[in-house]
């Protein structure tokens, strides 16, 4: 700033040529000079200030070469080319401020051209100064600028405000006469210290401990006339109480919060990040609070077991994800405790059913044992009569047996029977030819007495007696003959009853063949029946045994099933003690989406045993009991 | 039987009833058929069981044929033809009745075959009857002596000469 009134275009004066170009030289202007061929002949030190290139490493070479732009369009390019004063706003290379480049060419007196004077200006320079001091007249902290002798040369609206001074009335008054400060007529004072030094100083003090009493932040720094020479000092001024008094609740607020308490408050009146600090701390302790207060509600609910408490506050951040994590792990944990309700109830149900089919079991096992003892005995029965019907069957074998002997017997006899019949016939059938004899004799004897009484009669008288002798022997015949046709018939009838007899000797024969095949069979089936109740009484036996290892496996079961029955009352009954603790826990029915759709929210109420299970749906769903026949697989 | 005496052989047949005396006699009764007749017992001179009898070719159907009687050829006629029966049926009752007649002052022996000979009937007079009287029909019944009672029986009495008798016979249906 201070350089602006040094770097203005140099003088010209009457001095020498080489005067001219130490002064060009030493100006801090940024001025440099080439012939008509761009070639650098002039290189002010504002040049080498602003370059960091001295004047012996540009002089002769180009001034695009340098450092500018390589083959560079410079305004001298442009100049030495057109023979116009060449002019680019806004002109800058690597790492360079802005400045407004002007080159002018400037011609022999025969016109011709001598060379390009360059001048490369900072950005309008004036016009920033004039808004920086109106800035700093306007800055909203207090801005003081004094001499060597603390005269007020300047102290803008704020620090006027604050002091209760007219920015007019300053002219001759000491700065520490107004501001009273802890530091003021010190060597503390930072202003002093400035001048003193040359270098700024900042410390922190108290203006006017009495009156004001205001916290302040402020920085000396050394003020320099063209010469360097020091000539006063620059204060600025940061007012620090509200800082300060910040600060201080801060740390209270802090060391409150470090000791547990989070009923502290930082006030409501702060300004600027303060304010938003307190606020923010406020916001936060508050929801701290809020939610300590819910949590500490919540832990108070879950110790009486209740999970349908939640977080329910408009938590943020950590606080929210927090919430969220507790309220997630209550839900997880209600969800599971509703299952485990759930089930405990299926449990429960499941277990009575479990009971009552345990109990069928040992009912229908003691039933069966009974069967069983009621089938043995049968068996017993069976074996008897068994045995019995072995016994009957040989006897009936020997029956059989003796049968078939008298059978064959008989057979024989009837063979015999035959034999004589046959013998009769033929006797018979000899004693007819004997009669049909007699018969011949009577008829030839009958003749001879037919003749002898013809002889007889012939003889007269004299034959008389010779007739009656004919007579009688003629009777004799005829009696013969008659004694021959009846003995011919008898023999005939016994003859033809011979006959009949044969036939029915053979027919009975017949019979008796039949009965002696009969008999051989009765005899095999009898066999057989003996062999087929041996089996049966041998499989009887078997029966017996595989019974008697039945009783055992029944008597087993039902030892098992009375024993699985009292596991089963065990069960439940442990099952109960569970249930009566999971029945404790208070769970939430209005909120479907924690609990699992298939499960029905249950009633809190809802006794845990002994009552039906709500639920009855879902166990016969989960646990198909269907028969019961399942269970005696027990 | 024996209480009328025979009468004497060989006499003529009368009609009248005291001409029945000298039928009384003897007879041989046999029969043919179921009829009962009787022949007088002196006609008769043997009585022979059947034997083989051989036929004689040209004779009248009534003659058997011939048999060997004791070295003497005799005719058989079967008397059952001859009366217009049908022919004799042989069976060992069946009998040949060997009667010795008188024809033409000339002696000759016959067989007569008969079903069965039964006896010698001691017939009285009282017991005979005229040949019964078949009014004026023709018929020639004079080879028939008369008809005897036996115990209900009915005897035709043969005139066996007669009935034998060619051409006699025949007539006597």
């Amino acid at each position: 700033m201070t350089t602006t009134t040094k770097t203005k275009s140099p003088r010209k004066g009457k001095a020498g040529a080489a005067l001219r170009e130490t002064l060009l030289k030493e100006t801090g202007a940024y001025v440099f000079a080439t012939d008509a061929k761009g070639r650098i002949l002039f290189w002010s030190a504002g040049m080498e200030e602003i370059t960091g290139r001295s004047m012996k490493e540009m002089e002769g070479k180009r001034a695009w070469q340098g450092f500018f732009e390589e083959g560079g369009k410079t305004p001298i390019h442009s100049a030495i080319l057109s023979g116009l004063v060449e002019k680019e706003e806004a002109f800058s290379w690597e790492g360079s401020k802005e400045y407004t480049f002007t080159a002018k060419p400037v011609f022999n007196e025969d016109k011709s051209l001598a060379g390009v004077v360059a001048h490369l200006e900072p950005k309008p320079l004036n016009k920033l100064a004039e808004q920086a001091m109106n800035n700093l007249n306007n800055l909203p902290t207090p801005v003081l600028q004094i001499d060597r002798d603390f005269n007020i040369l300047f102290l803008n609206k704020k620090g006027c405000e604050i002091l209760g001074v007219d920015q007019d009335s300053l002219k001759g008054r000491k700065c520490y006469e107004l501001f009273k400060t802890t530091h003021c007529r010190t060597p503390k004072c930072c202003c002093a210290r400035a001048m003193d030094t040359g270098s700024q100083a900042t410390d922190e003090t108290v203006v006017d401990p009495s009156g004001i009493n205001m916290d302040i932040r402020y920085t000396g720094a050394p003020v320099k006339n063209d010469k360097g020479e020091i000539v006063g000092a620059l204060e600025y001024v940061l007012d620090i109480s509200d800082q300060k008094k910040a600060l201080n609740e801060i740390v209270t607020v802090a060391e409150g919060l470090a000791s547990g308490d989070l009923n502290v408050q930082m006030s409501t009146d702060l300004k600027g990040d303060f304010k938003t600090i307190a606020d923010n701390l406020n916001q936060g302790i508050c929801a701290q609070r809020n939610m300590l207060r819910e949590i500490v509600t919540m832990a108070e609910k879950l110790a009486s077991a209740d999970l349908t408490v939640r977080l329910k506050g408009d938590f943020k951040g950590d606080f929210k994800i927090i919430a969220d994590n507790l309220n997630h792990a209550i839900e997880t944990q209600h969800e599971d405790m509703t299952k485990i309700f759930e089930t405990f109830q299926q449990i429960t149900a499941a277990s009575k059913q479990v009971t009552t089919s345990t109990e069928s079991t040992a009912q229908g096992a003691s039933e069966q044992a009974s069967a069983l003892q009621e089938v043995s005995s049968a068996l017993e029965q069976i074996s008897g009569q068994t045995k019995q019907n072995s016994d009957n069957t040989q006897e009936a074998k020997a029956l059989a047996q003796s049968t078939q002997e008298v059978a064959n017997k008989g057979s024989e006899g009837m063979k015999l029977l035959l034999d004589s019949m046959h013998k009769i016939k033929k006797s018979s059938d000899e004693t007819s030819s004997i009669i049909k004899d007699i018969n011949e004799i009577a008829f030839q004897t009958n003749l001879l007495a037919l003749n002898a009484a013809v002889e007889a009669a012939r003889a007269g008288d004299a034959g008389r007696g010779f007739a009656v002798v004919a007579e009688e022997v003629r009777n004799l015949a005829l009696r013969s003959k008659e004694a021959a046709n009846k003995t011919e018939q008898l023999i005939a009838l016994s003859t033809k009853l011979a006959q009949e007899g044969v036939q029915v000797s053979q027919d009975a024969n017949e019979n008796l063949r039949e009965i002696v095949d009969s008999i051989s069979k009765v005899k095999d089936l009898v066999a057989e029946i003996a062999v087929a109740s041996q089996e049966q009484a041998c499989g009887v036996e078997q029966i017996n045994k595989a019974i008697s290892e039945m009783e055992k496996g029944v008597q087993e079961a039902a030892g098992n099933a009375q024993e699985s029955s009292s596991a089963v009352q065990e069960l439940a009954g442990q099952t109960q003690e569970l249930f009566s603790m999971v029945a404790k826990f208070k769970l939430d029915r209005k909120t479907p989406e924690v609990v699992s759709p298939q499960v029905k929210p249950m009633r809190p109420g809802t006794p845990a045993c002994g009552a039906k299970p709500p639920a009855k749906k879902s166990v016969e769903e989960l646990i198909p009991l269907d028969e019961e026949e399942d269970f005696e697989d027990f | 039987m024996t209480t009328v005496d025979p009468p004497a052989a060989g006499k003529k047949a009368a009609h009248s009833p005291s001409e029945m005396n000298h039928l009384a006699g003897k007879y041989m009764t046999f029969k043919l058929a179921e009829e009962e007749y009787g022949l007088e017992i002196l006609k008769v001179r043997d009585v022979i069981g059947l034997m083989e009898i051989t036929k004689v070719p040209r004779t009248e159907d009534y003659i058997r044929g011939v048999i060997n009687l004791r070295g003497k050829v005799i005719a058989v006629v079967d008397l059952r033809l001859k009366f217009g029966m049908a022919p004799t049926e042989l069976s060992d009752q069946t009998v040949i009745i060997v009667v010795q007649l008188v024809r033409d002052g000339k002696e000759f022996t016959m067989g007569i075959l008969v079903d069965e000979v039964l006896e010698v009937l001691d017939i009285g007079a009282d017991q005979i009857e005229p040949p019964p009287d078949f009014g004026n029909q023709g018929m020639e019944t004079d080879f028939i002596l008369g008809v005897g009672k036996a115990e209900n029986r009915v005897i035709i009495l043969l005139d066996i000469g007669k009935a034998l008798s060619p051409g006699n016979a025949e007539t006597v249906r």
